[in-house]
């Protein structure tokens, strides 16, 4: 049984790296074709430039000016299609294999996202999601945890005003319970969002529950609609781990229980988990960021202690 | 003419406040008594459940009869029409027992892996965490209503329809002292 842990080494050197080195050639491969286009555009940039200040004459200059563009343009497109090559094969050949080796009952799908309706039931987006973007959605297993998580972009709006870019993460909770409870950023939740909340009919009675460790309550607002449920849910010892976990990511981090599952909005604007072009893809470093934000995500398993299940 | 109008709203005002004030004094002795009702709720929950933890246990430990004529006595003793303090006293006792119990049944491998038992226990330990989560919960209620009947301008109400504060649950000494394994096990 994997546990989300295991020798970076080991992963890197023997099984990915004859995969980093074959995806490398061809990364270098693009980028020689695009620098080509782009030297063979200089002289004619060289003429353009000349003509232009000695003998601006409209059918000497647009004769001059195509094939510098047309060689820029291809310069730039061919790195483009490098990009678009990479990437299928980069998640295929690299981060799979790595999710595979972390974890039990792995299931990659590059191109999606969380849908729509769970964003929506997660109770953690401050208006009603109406699209949603993204990709790397990754669905395993820890122990008897199911946790799936993907990069996600939620939108407002006829005019898609974004509400959330990073990263959401659902896990089943080792408890059972029948009510909602949302743990919100103290910093950027304010009372409204209660009445929000209970005014659109997503909770029922919904209340801010005031829990007993002043650090938690500084970090958090807890809106719940069982007094007693939520504090079942958010024990000592959970609210502890929470603030851990929160502290671990560095960023605001939201959480929410609803029907005995337990969600985790991070906000990151950047692109995880995607090939880089002009830095060689088989530098260990690199790999490791995939790797540690991998862990990083799924460590809410072990960090929350949801694996203990003495109350199922 | 005019002045007594503004005496008229001034009165109107005060009473509107003290209105104010009193409900909400009320409305945070409510909450504790709501939030004593909840653990009294989880405790009668778990109060249930034995009587399915003694049926499964007896198959097994035959000769831990005088724990099961305890529990059965206690059991017969709680009644919805004794006062909650002695109810209290009685649900502790019968929890102690039932502590005994499961501690005990780390010498019966047979029980231990018994579907039926991993399920009953699954539900005593959620039971257990719902107590303890009543008993936070009803500790928030009495320290919320405490501040306000001790804090100005309530605590002028407060004195005067002698609103007193309640006291918050605290484990007994013999709780607070560290658990010895060695005796535990030798019970």
């Amino acid at each position: 049984m994997k546990n989300g842990s295991g020798d970076f080494d080991v992963l890197f050197n023997k099984i990915l790296y004859d995969k980093l080195i074959a995806l490398e050639e061809k990364r270098k491969s693009g980028i020689r074709e695009s620098i080509r286009y782009f030297f063979i555009s200089v002289p004619f940039a060289a003429i353009l430039i000349y003509l232009m200040v000695k003998n601006p004459e409209p059918i000497l200059v647009f004769l001059s000016a195509f094939p510098t563009f047309a060689f820029l343009g291809y310069s730039a497109i061919t790195i483009r299609q490098t990009r678009i090559m990479l990437t299928p094969k980069f998640k295929k050949e690299i981060l799979l294999p790595m999710l595979q080796y972390l974890f039990d009952d792995v299931e990659y799908l590059p191109r999606q996202r969380m849908s729509k309706a769970l964003m929506q039931r997660s109770l953690l987006m401050s208006k009603t999601v109406d699209s949603t973007g993204g990709d790397d959605f990754v669905r395993c297993r820890i122990g008897q945890t199911s946790i799936m998580f993907s990069e996600t972009e939620a939108y407002h709006g006829s005019k898609a005003e974004m509400i959330f870019s990073g990263i959401i993460i659902t896990a089943g909770f080792n408890k059972s319970f029948m009510t909602k409870t949302v743990v919100l950023p103290e910093k950027s939740t304010t009372r409204w969002r209660k009445f929000k909340l209970n005014f659109s009919g997503q909770m029922k009675n919904a209340e801010i529950v005031k829990l007993e460790d002043p650090v938690f309550e500084k970090e958090f607002m807890v809106i719940g609609e069982s007094q007693v449920e939520s504090r079942y849910i958010l024990s000592p010892s959970l609210m502890q781990r929470m603030l851990d976990y929160k502290n671990k990511v560095n960023r605001q981090t939201s959480f929410s229980f609803v029907e005995n599952r337990l969600y985790v909005a991070i906000p990151i604007l950047t692109n995880m988990f995607e090939p880089r072009i002009f830095e060689p893809l088989s530098d260990k470093e690199f790999i490791r960021i995939n790797y540690d934000y991998f862990r990083l995500f799924t460590d809410i398993v072990e960090d929350l202690d949801l694996n203990t299940r003495i109350w199922q | 003419m005019y002045t007594d109008y503004i005496i008229y709203g001034i009165v109107g005002l005060v009473i509107l406040i003290i209105i104010g004030l009193y409900n909400t004094i009320i409305r945070k002795r409510n909450e504790v008594n709501n939030a004593f009702a909840s653990i009294d709720a989880m405790l009668k929950k778990r109060y249930d459940l034995l009587p399915n933890l003694v049926e499964l246990v007896k198959q097994y430990m035959a000769h831990e009869k005088t724990v099961f004529v305890e529990i059965t006595k206690l059991r017969s003793q709680v009644s919805s029409e004794i006062p909650s303090d002695e109810k209290l006293e009685k649900y502790n006792a019968l929890q102690k027992h039932a502590d005994r119990l499961l501690l005990n049944v780390e010498n019966y491998p047979d029980l231990k892996a018994s579907a039926n038992f991993l399920h009953l226990q699954a539900s005593w330990n959620s039971t257990e965490e719902q107590i303890s989560a009543s008993r936070r919960y009803f500790n928030a209620a009495v320290t919320d209503y405490n501040n306000h009947i001790q804090m100005f301008p309530y605590n002028i109400l407060a004195d005067l329809l002698k609103f007193s504060p309640q006291s918050v649950f605290e484990i007994s000494n013999n709780e607070r002292q560290n658990i010895n394994a060695k005796e535990l096990f030798n019970s």
